[in-house]
C-alpha cells in the first residue's frame, strides 16, 4: 500500500481543537505525524493517488470558530481559511465586489466538492486555481506561527516555496476592495462573460479578467488561469496599475511583472503592434510545469494566447 | 486505496441524523462516509465508483447539501442530517425520480442517484434555474451512457411540474 503511514495500516486518528491555539499546539505536539484538514477534498486525492502518505492523525480545523465564513467589511473582505468555496461562490456581494475570486471559485471543481472544499485549502496547496484571483487582488494571508499572529503577502508567501514554518496555522485570506465600493454606480455585465467590466465614468473603468482553460468545459484541471486586473483610462486608451497572475496544472501561480509594466508603459496598449509584444513577453516571462497532459510549452502558449485574446475583447469593447 | 478492513483503530461513536431517524453508531472517524452507509448499514443506493470526488455516483445530501460520500469523513457527519437516495421519497417515488423515468434520464441507471440528489438540492436551492445554472449544478455527476439529453430534459420537466403543483 502505498499511500499508509509507514508501519502503519490503521485510519487516522481524528483531533477537533474548538479553537485556533489548541490546534496549533496539537500540531505543535504531534509534529510531522499529524496533518491540518479543512474540507479534506484535496488530502483524501493525494492518498488515494499515493502522492501522499495517510497520515497518523488529523487535526480537523472545521471546529474553530475563527476560522469560519467570511466577513465584507468596508475596506477588505476578511475569508476565514476553512470558509467552503460554495459561500464565496453563491454570494452576490462577492460576485460584484470580488469578481476576480467569484470567477474563480466558480471554476474550481463542482458544486458538491465546493460544499466541503475550503478557500484556505486551495490556498496552501499553492497550486489552486483561486490564487492567480488571489494575486491579481493582491491578497494578504493571516498565519498563527510561533510568534503569534502574522500577516504576509500572498505573493511573498508563494514565492518563498519551501521556507515554510514548521507548523503553522492559516487563519485569515485577506482582500482589500478596489476603487470600486460595493454599492458604487456603474453597471458589472454578467459574471460568466469575460472581461468583467466596471464603467466607472465616460472617462475610466475598471477591468477585472478571470480565465480558466482546461481539457473541458468544467470540473477539469487546468491548464492554464490567467487573472487580470488594471485600471483603464479608455480616452486616452491607456492602462494603469495593470496586475496579472498566472498559473495552471502543478504551476505555482506567479505575477507576470514585465508584462504588466509592458500593458502600463504602452503609447497604445490594446493596439495589434502591444498585442504582439505583449505575446512575447508572456511566453518569456511565465514558467509553467509541464506534465502529461501538458507540456510546458502547450501551457505556456495557452496562457499566452488567453491574455492577448483577453485585451483583444477590451479593445473591442471600446474601439 | 484504504479498505474498511484495513481499520483496526480505536473507534468512536458517532452521532447524527440519517433519513430522517436519528442514528448512533461507534466507528473511526476518519472512515467515508461512502463506506459506513454501504458497508455498515446496507444503503447501497449510494454507489461506489471513482472514489476521488469525480464521478458523483456517490452523491448524498449533507443538511441540505450535496456531498460526494467518498470525500466525506465520518466526523465530518458529527451533528449533521444525512439524506441518502433511500431518504428522499418514503415508500413511494419522488416527482424527480418520476421525470427521470418519463424523459428517459438514465440508462444504465448507475448514476441515477447521484444525478437525482444533485437535483433536488438544486430545485430546492433555486425552483427556476436557468440552463447554465442547471448545467452547472449537474457538472460533478457524470453519466457515461446517456448524453445526458434526457437528464436535461429531466430537471426541466420536474422544473415544469413542480411549477403547475
Amino acid at each position: 500500500m502505498p499511500n499508509t503511514h509507514p508501519g502503519m495500516s490503521v485510519m487516522p486518528t481524528v483531533w477537533r481543537p474548538q479553537e485556533i491555539g489548541e490546534a496549533y499546539r496539537m500540531k505543535q505536539s504531534l509534529g510531522e505525524t499529524a496533518v491540518y484538514a479543512a474540507g479534506g477534498t484535496l488530502l483524501r486525492t493525494q492518498w488515494e493517488a499515493g502522492t501522499a502518505v495517510l497520515p497518523a492523525h488529523l487535526i480537523d480545523l472545521s471546529a474553530v470558530p475563527m476560522l469560519a465564513g467570511y466577513a465584507l467589511e468596508p475596506s477588505e473582505l476578511v475569508i476565514g481559511a476553512c470558509c467552503p468555496l460554495a459561500a464565496l461562490r453563491k454570494d452576490p456581494l462577492v460576485q460584484t465586489a470580488f469578481p476576480l475570486l467569484a470567477e474563480a471559485v466558480r471554476n474550481i471543481a463542482a458544486p458538491s466538492i465546493r460544499n466541503l472544499a475550503t478557500l484556505g485549502g486551495n490556498v496552501v496547496s499553492r497550486i489552486g486555481d483561486s490564487l492567480p484571483a488571489l494575486l491579481a487582488d493582491e491578497a494578504e494571508l493571516i498565519w498563527l506561527g510561533k510568534n503569534g499572529m502574522q500577516a504576509e503577502p500572498l505573493e511573498d508567501w508563494l514565492a518563498a516555496s519551501g521556507s515554510e514554518q514548521a507548523g503553522r496555522v492559516l487563519v485569515q485570506i485577506r482582500v482589500q476592495h478596489g476603487t470600486e465600493s460595493v454599492n458604487g454606480a456603474g453597471t458589472m455585465n454578467d459574471i460568466r462573460s469575460a472581461p468583467l467590466l466596471k464603467v466607472d465614468s465616460d472617462r475610466s473603468a475598471s477591468v477585472r479578467i478571470y480565465h480558466k482553460v482546461g481539457r473541458r468545459e468544467a470540473f477539469t484541471p487546468s491548464v492554464g488561469s490567467l487573472a487580470i486586473s488594471a485600471g483603464m483610462e479608455h480616452a486616452a486608451g491607456k492602462l494603469k496599475e495593470v496586475r496579472i497572475a498566472a498559473g495552471g496544472g502543478q504551476t505555482i501561480p506567479k505575477r507576470l511583472e514585465r508584462t504588466e509594466r509592458l500593458l502600463e508603459r504602452h503609447a497604445d496598449p490594446l493596439g495589434e503592434d502591444c498585442a504582439a509584444e505583449v505575446h512575447r513577453s508572456a511566453m518569456d516571462e511565465f514558467e509553467p510545469v509541464g506534465d502529461l497532459f501538458a507540456s510546458r510549452g502547450y501551457r505556456k502558449m495557452t496562457v499566452a494566447n488567453l491574455l492577448v485574446a483577453e485585451l483583444w475583447r477590451l479593445r473591442e469593447r471600446f474601439a | 486505496m484504504i479498505e474498511p478492513s484495513e481499520n483496526t483503530g480505536a473507534k468512536q461513536t458517532l452521532q447524527c441524523t440519517l433519513n430522517g431517524s436519528p442514528v448512533e453508531m461507534d466507528v473511526q472517524l476518519s472512515k467515508r462516509l461512502l463506506h459506513i452507509l454501504r458497508d455498515d448499514l446496507g444503503l447501497t443506493g449510494t454507489k461506489r465508483s471513482c472514489e476521488i470526488g469525480r464521478c458523483g455516483a456517490c452523491m448524498v445530501l449533507v443538511d441540505g447539501k450535496p456531498v460526494n460520500s467518498c470525500l466525506t469523513m465520518a466526523y465530518q457527519c458529527e451533528g449533521k442530517s444525512i439524506t441518502t437516495i433511500e431518504g428522499i421519497s418514503g415508500d413511494g417515488i419522488d416527482p424527480i425520480q418520476q421525470a427521470f423515468l418519463a424523459e428517459g434520464g438514465y440508462q444504465c441507471g448507475y448514476c441515477t442517484p447521484g444525478m437525482v440528489i444533485s437535483v433536488i438540492a438544486l430545485l430546492h436551492e433555486n425552483a427556476s434555474p436557468s440552463e447554465d445554472e442547471i448545467s452547472e449544478a449537474l457538472s460533478g455527476n457524470l453519466c457515461r451512457c446517456t448524453g445526458y439529453g434526457g437528464i436535461i430534459r429531466a430537471v426541466k420537466s420536474a422544473i415544469a411540474t413542480r411549477k403547475m403543483e
